[in-house]
């Protein structure tokens, strides 16, 4: 009897609204796991290249994991997928909080919806049984306002949802999709695509717990991460957004669109400013004892709901640094705004900040924008364009699609201030005080990302993190070397060995901020499922669906030319006042680069050979991964200037 | 004199508690240095540090009404947070 993963895959078409429910044996959940790699699966199984990503036959893929719903702590996490209407490649977020083990609990690994609805639908699985339900009277209204409806029709105030907000439903490209109403699955756009379907939303209430095979293994799990709960005791403590002034210091705060790395107002927004002044409580995510969650409420100059949470690093740094904003009540107004529209609020702050440079260019006038003046550093510029962005009103419009499109309408050279790769934006780390993490932006599947990705200030002591890395990864190896800056053979390894596990975080629905060690993975792995994986499997699945990824990507004409960084960051920065910051070296990015492919065992271009697929087992997706000339062609405008 | 000492990163074990800001008081002539060596701050733990908002060595002369900054090594949003592992096979 299947544990830890039901065996079982929702289906439904909104097209003709059937639903049904597809079944998998053991060897499949084996090689696939969940979330990135069962994305990646389904995507190119089931969908054509050149697959419109709003149209009704891309897929919109919500996959938790095989850990998810085991109450162990960090066990959270579900990932949604689909074709990206941002990047036109493929798209994969992950988000946290309780929607994801509720799904779980009801019986389901996943759900795979296909189609278009005629109307505003929503979907509704209580105890297990599914149904469409009509959404006209809650199309239009936000996150919050959706919850709040739905907890009142059904009489429950615990069924989980996941929906999106205006953002999604207008089909802005830099939507997300928001469960739990302030947790976002944040990045590729993947709430337009719920939008284009007319999917206002999944609401879910389970009864029982997930079954597993061997629960005292994984509540060992649990007691140890409560008895240790020191070691996240900073994240508890400030939250994600308690290095902003850490990375400030460093030169490596993204300011002003990655002019600069030092931000002068980085102690207003920063995590300890936040904790003393606006901070009300600390939430957490289903059976997480971490509680890193921020909660805040401001009521004087704005208006912030604690029901929508609290901003994270990413949030504050992309509204507030990247834009100039030093205003924390501004920036939690604006993350709430995000939440409650269902936008990626690194998006959000990326494209804006895109309009303000070339505004400071001279690039965007006030002819383009309606007569609204762009200018840094201006809070209520800010949320006045967040607005815009969500409802596709007046210049919002043009932003609402990403910094790569929005330069393309603009034209004049607007396109040489999109720090971008794939279409997707930068996020709030700077390269150039991480090397190898920009090289990890130049190669993720998803476009420039952090998470999967490898942060190389973590080792820049040879403290505890560089220990630990050591006994996880560095069996045989030698790592004195490690440096924050430069691209080695040893620290490329450390890249390698790190970012493919954080794939396989992503695919067995494990969060990145929990301590736990390769074995302990294997040991809930183990206890969950009753397989006998080792670590070396688990690393295999993380490769698996970054190889599987690629694929997604090549076949919709993504090459080797699209991985690379922008300009800016093989130079200096404005005002040279980085204070540890140094160009990545363009031929020694590129010679990472091409490491990269070939550790991955993929050609000199980015593409995964068929040795490496038939290694992996999955031999299929040679055919199904192959191009056309229409997706090659469709890619040529998305290598971006820089 | 007086210095505040602010700290970014894991120094509690160092300092007790949860406080992230410190009144010291300091002779004259003391160093940054010379302060890490009071709290007993091991080098694993230490990245950099700043004077009134600028990166300054361990060996710089600290003056009253300096703010001081200790900073850890960090990860920004993506923290890694995996510790020793000596500690997990206890």
């Amino acid at each position: 009897m299947a544990k830890g993963y039901t065996g079982k895959i929702l289906r439904v078409d909104l097209s003709d609204g059937r639903i049904w429910t597809e079944e998998h044996d053991d060897a499949f959940y084996r090689r696939y796991f969940g979330g990135r790699a069962l994305v990646a699966y389904y995507l190119l199984r089931e969908t054509t290249p050149g697959t419109d990503p709003l149209g009704p036959d891309n897929l919109l893929i919500f996959a938790p994991g095989i850990v998810t719903g085991t109450s162990v702590s960090g066990n959270g996490r579900n990932g949604v997928g689909a074709l990206s209407p941002l990047t036109g490649g493929f798209g994969n977020a992950e988000a946290g909080g309780f929607w994801g083990a509720e799904l779980k609990r009801s019986g389901y690994d996943a759900i795979v919806v296909r189609g278009k609805a005629e109307k505003p639908t929503y979907l509704w699985i209580k105890e297990g049984e599914a149904e469409l339900r009509d959404a006209s009277h809650l199309w239009g209204k936000t996150t919050g306002e959706t919850e709040e409806i739905l907890f009142e029709e059904h009489n429950d105030r615990n069924l989980k949802t996941c929906l999106i907000g205006q953002g999604g439903e207008n089909l802005v490209r830099v939507a997300s999709v928001i469960n739990d109403r302030n947790r976002s699955a944040g990045r590729t756009g993947l709430g337009a695509v719920m939008g284009s379907k007319m999917l206002k939303g999944i609401a879910v209430k389970a009864r029982g717990q997930l079954p597993t095979a061997d629960p005292k293994s994984i509540l060992a799990i649990q007691k140890w991460m409560t008895k240790n709960l020191d070691l996240t005791a900073l994240l508890h403590d400030t939250g994600t957004a308690g290095h902003l002034r850490s990375l400030s210091a460093a030169g490596g705060l993204p300011t002003y669109n990655f002019q600069e790395g030092t931000f002068a107002g980085d102690d207003k927004i920063s995590g300890q400013t936040m904790r003393d002044t606006i901070l009300v409580k600390r939430e957490t995510c289903y059976a997480c004892a971490v509680r890193c969650k921020r909660v805040v409420e401001v009521k004087d100059d704005y208006q912030v709901d604690p029901a929508y949470g609290g901003p994270e690093y990413e949030s504050l740094s992309a509204m507030g640094n990247l834009n100039g904003v030093d205003d924390l009540h501004a920036l939690a107004k604006a993350n709430e705004m995000c939440a409650a529209y269902g936008m990626d609020t690194i998006g959000v702050g990326a494209v804006i900040a895109w309009a303000l440079e070339c505004a400071e260019k001279g690039l965007i006038t006030e002819e383009d924008t309606g007569g609204i003046k762009l200018e840094w550093g201006n809070a209520k510029l800010l949320l006045q364009l967040v607005d815009m962005i969500a409802h596709r009103e007046g210049f919002g419009d043009v932003l609402a699609d990403g910094a790569v499109r929005a330069s393309h309408r603009i034209g004049r050279g607007s396109e040489q201030y999109v720090l971008a790769v794939k279409g997707q934006e930068y996020p709030m780390h700077e390269p150039r005080i991480k090397h190898a993490l920009g090289v990890g932006y130049a190669v993720s599947p998803t476009g420039a990302d952090h998470m999967h990705n490898m942060h190389d200030t973590i080792m820049a002591t040879k403290g505890w993190a560089y220990d630990a890395m050591v006994e996880s990864y560095g069996e045989g190896r030698d790592w004195e070397t490690i440096e924050h800056h430069g691209l080695d053979t040893e620290k490329m390894e450390l890249w390698y060995a790190f970012t493919h596990w954080r794939h396989f975080l992503d695919s067995v629905g494990m969060c990145h901020f929990l301590p736990y060690s390769p074995s302990q993975l294997v040991q809930l792995v183990n206890g969950a499922t009753g397989w006998d994986t080792t670590e070396e499997e688990l690393l295999e699945v993380g490769e698996l669906s970054d190889t599987l990824a690629r694929a997604v990507n090549y076949r919709e004409g993504y090459t080797g030319d699209h991985d690379h960084l922008h300009k800016r960051i093989h130079g200096r920065f404005r005002n040279d006042a980085s204070s540890t910051g140094k160009p990545m070296d363009l031929e020694e990015t590129a010679g990472a680069i091409k490491w990269v492919y070939q550790r991955s065992g993929w050609d000199d271009n980015g593409v995964p050979t068929k040795d490496v697929l038939d290694r992996y087992g999955v031999g299929w997706v040679y055919e199904a991964m192959q191009p056309t000339e229409e997706t090659v062609e469709s890619k040529r405008e998305m290598v971006t200037a820089g | 004199m007086k210095i505040e000492l602010r700290l970014h990163g894991d120094f509690r074990k160092y300092v007790g508690g949860s406080h992230d800001t410190l009144n010291l008081e300091i002779p004259d002539g003391t160093t940054i240095n010379d302060v890490l060596e009071q709290l007993g701050v091991e080098d694993r733990d230490f990245w950099m540090s700043a004077v009134n908002r600028e990166i300054a060595k361990r060996e710089a002369v600290l003056h009253d009404g300096d703010m001081v900054e200790f900073f850890g090594p960090v990860a920004g949003g993506a923290a890694f947070q995996q510790q020793n592992l000596s500690r997990i096979r206890r």
